[in-house]
């Protein structure tokens, strides 16, 4: 059976490596919390390559503008259909930046619809651990970093009631990219949130 | 010389005489008269139709040389003239011994299954009753059809015999109930199901005390569930109830990690052998499974079926437990074909494992409403309907029933009638009547 690998998307615009240290904090948090197989380190897969496939979980972050090629959108779309789920982290935490303008205008021509408000009651926040308040609160937006707000839903599109597209203005890619060594010191593992993410991708 | 009087007299005597001689020779006439001597008459059963009626009020012997089998009018006609007394028979040494039946498929999408017996190496048509469907030569166990849904009755023709069939039964589907751990071989397989129309249960281990559950799993009973599907170690906690479960009747599909388990071993159609890896890297429209890596079925079990090989080896097997179907596969993360496959890869990869759990799903039939019975196996019925073929009767040279002479009883009762008629005539002439 394969092991679950986490997957990075490298896309031609904007900067896709922004968050190095994602993948080694939700791996661990995945072997940490579950009995699901991981394979140790993730890979960094580009977006116009069929290699995609082979990854049904993809993450994706970055500050600056995304603009999708045509090769990248035609492989995105064809993924979407056959099941895959694209995570979409705003590195900005910005409403009115430009990757939040620029990424939700390429996911909603992607999707052939706009990106919608997920119910805070969706099975996502229940996979594992449970987040009753819907999204959990980073720190980058209680400390006040970018537009000021606490974002209380994801956005999301959704097929036969399962999400293909998750959209998140939390900034979840600075709040997991931490240090692996510092996990230590936190009192609450911000990282949870990446198993209810995993779990819900391989079980829905 | 006697007089005018006296000759009227003699003639009126000499009418009535005759009357009464007419009369008399009628009436020995029907004393006396037999039953002609029975013919043997030979007809093709092109020409049944318009001598059946005459057929049936003589009493000859009635042979009907035929190319095909007569339809279930005719043949009932020829069965009802035997049952009462007559003598019928027929021969058609052309005629092949085909069968169709119509079961409908258990899939959510619909569909049925014919299946037609035929001689070996025969062409075997399908059509319904909107037009031709498809064709195949005839194994030896003969050829099995799906039609995704069918119009009217099924009809197979070999040469020029047709067999009809219509469906007698509908399917209840019910459950499918999946064991797994949380992965993507879990996921798709779900995924497929249900995209198909499946109402899938599912109980997947994220952890020894936690698991991610998606309708009940709790109860396994062939009132609820169909089959449950076991892909890996995640259902061996389960082992006694899919085993009960089988036996009972319903269907089980075992996943090559769940096979290698000791609890599955009284169920397994073989033991899993050495893992191979994939032979190609690309999932190719052609063969998409030659690009999965396969745990190959070695040691079958006796009774156990080879289903699919790759190369050399079982890649799927099924034998029969209990009351119940189990059918064990060797491919591993079949995610790979819907998610790396060429354009309908989807689609397949769906159909695929419809067709695995529906070849093992328990099936809770309902009759149809009665329809009129169909011709479903034209020589069977016939030999049933009228015996064995005598292959020995030779062709018809001519189909006739108007050779036999008209009996010459009419003209005596004209005779009597005409005399009797003459000698009032004359009575009355002369006023004496």
């Amino acid at each position: 059976m394969t092991p679950f690998t986490f997957a990075t998307a490298q896309y031609d615009s904007g900067d896709w490596d922004s968050a190095p240290f994602v993948p080694a904090n939700v791996i661990d948090a995945v072997a940490r919390y579950t009995d699901i197989e991981v394979t140790p380190t993730g890979v960094v897969v580009p977006l116009a390559s069929r290699d995609l496939f082979r990854y049904p979980l993809v993450y994706l972050t970055g500050h600056l503008p995304v603009r999708f090629s045509a090769a990248e959108r035609g492989i995105l779309r064809t993924y979407l259909d056959r099941g895959g789920m694209l995570f979409v982290d705003d590195h900005n935490h910005d409403v009115d930046g430009q990757f939040h303008k620029t990424a939700t205008d390429e996911l909603g021509r992607l999707a052939g619809a706009p990106l919608r408000e997920l119910p805070n009651s969706d099975p996502l926040y229940s996979a594992f651990f449970a987040f009753p308040e819907g999204p959990p609160t980073t720190s980058h937006e209680l400390n006040g970093w970018g537009d000021n707000l606490v974002h209380k839903h994801l956005l999301a599109v959704l097929r036969r009631d399962r999400i293909r597209i998750l959209y998140s203005n939390k900034d979840y890619s600075s709040e997991w990219s931490f240090h692996p060594d510092n996990k230590r010191f936190l009192s609450v593992d911000t990282t949870r949130f990446a198993v209810n993410l995993v779990v819900y991708a391989l079980t829905r | 010389m006697p007089s005018r009087a006296d000759v009227a007299v003699w003639t009126e005597r000499g009418l009535r005489l005759l009357a009464y001689g007419a009369l008399a020779a009628a009436l020995l006439q029907s004393l006396t008269a037999r039953s002609p001597r029975p013919r043997t008459i030979t007809v093709s059963s092109s020409a049944l139709p318009a001598l059946l009626a005459g057929a049936a009020r003589s009493g000859d012997t009635l042979v009907v040389v035929t190319d095909s089998a007569l339809g279930p009018v005719y043949r009932d006609w020829l069965a009802a003239a035997r049952a009462a007394g007559r003598v019928v028979g027929w021969s058609g040494t052309s005629i092949p011994a085909i069968a169709v039946a119509v079961e409908p498929l258990a899939d959510p999408a619909g569909g049925d299954r014919v299946l037609v017996a035929a001689p070996n190496g025969a062409t075997v048509a399908l059509a319904d009753s909107a037009g031709a469907i498809d064709s195949a030569a005839a194994g030896a166990g003969g050829a099995s059809f799906a039609a995704p849904a069918l119009a009217g009755s099924a009809s197979a023709t070999v040469g020029r015999q047709t067999a009809r069939a219509v469906r007698t039964d509908s399917l209840l589907l019910r459950h499918v109930v999946v064991f797994g751990r949380a992965s993507w071989e879990t996921k798709f397989v779900i995924a497929a199901l249900e995209e198909r129309g499946w109402a899938v249960d599912a109980r997947i281990a994220l952890r020894p005390e936690a698991a991610v559950v998606q309708g009940s799993t709790a109860r396994l009973d062939t009132a609820r569930v169909a089959a449950v599907v076991a892909l890996d170690e995640a259902a061996v906690p389960e082992g006694a109830a899919i085993a009960a479960f089988v036996r009972q009747g319903g269907g089980l599909v075992l996943g090559p990690a769940a096979a290698a388990s000791a609890t599955f071993a009284p169920l397994r159609a073989g033991a899993p052998g050495e893992r191979q890896s994939a032979p190609v890297f690309e999932v190719g429209a052609a063969e998409p499974r030659r690009a999965l890596a396969l745990v190959p079925i070695v040691h079958l079990a006796v009774g156990a079926l080879p289903l699919e090989r790759r190369g050399s080896v079982v890649a799927i097997a099924a034998q029969r437990v209990g009351a119940g179907r189990v059918l064990q596969l060797g491919y591993e993360d079949t995610w790979r074909w819907r998610m790396s496959g060429p354009e309908g890869a989807v689609l397949a990869h769906r159909a695929w494992w419809t067709s695995l759990v529906g070849s093992v799903a328990y099936r809770a039939s309902v009759p149809l409403a009665p329809r009129a019975p169909a011709n479903d196996a034209p020589r069977a019925r016939m030999v049933a309907a009228l015996g064995p073929p005598d292959p020995s009767v030779p062709s018809p040279a001519r189909d006739s029933y108007g050779d036999r002479p008209a009996r010459p009883w009419w003209w005596l009762f004209a005779v009597a009638a005409g005399a009797l008629v003459a000698e009032w005539a004359r009575r009355r002439r002369r006023g004496t009547a």
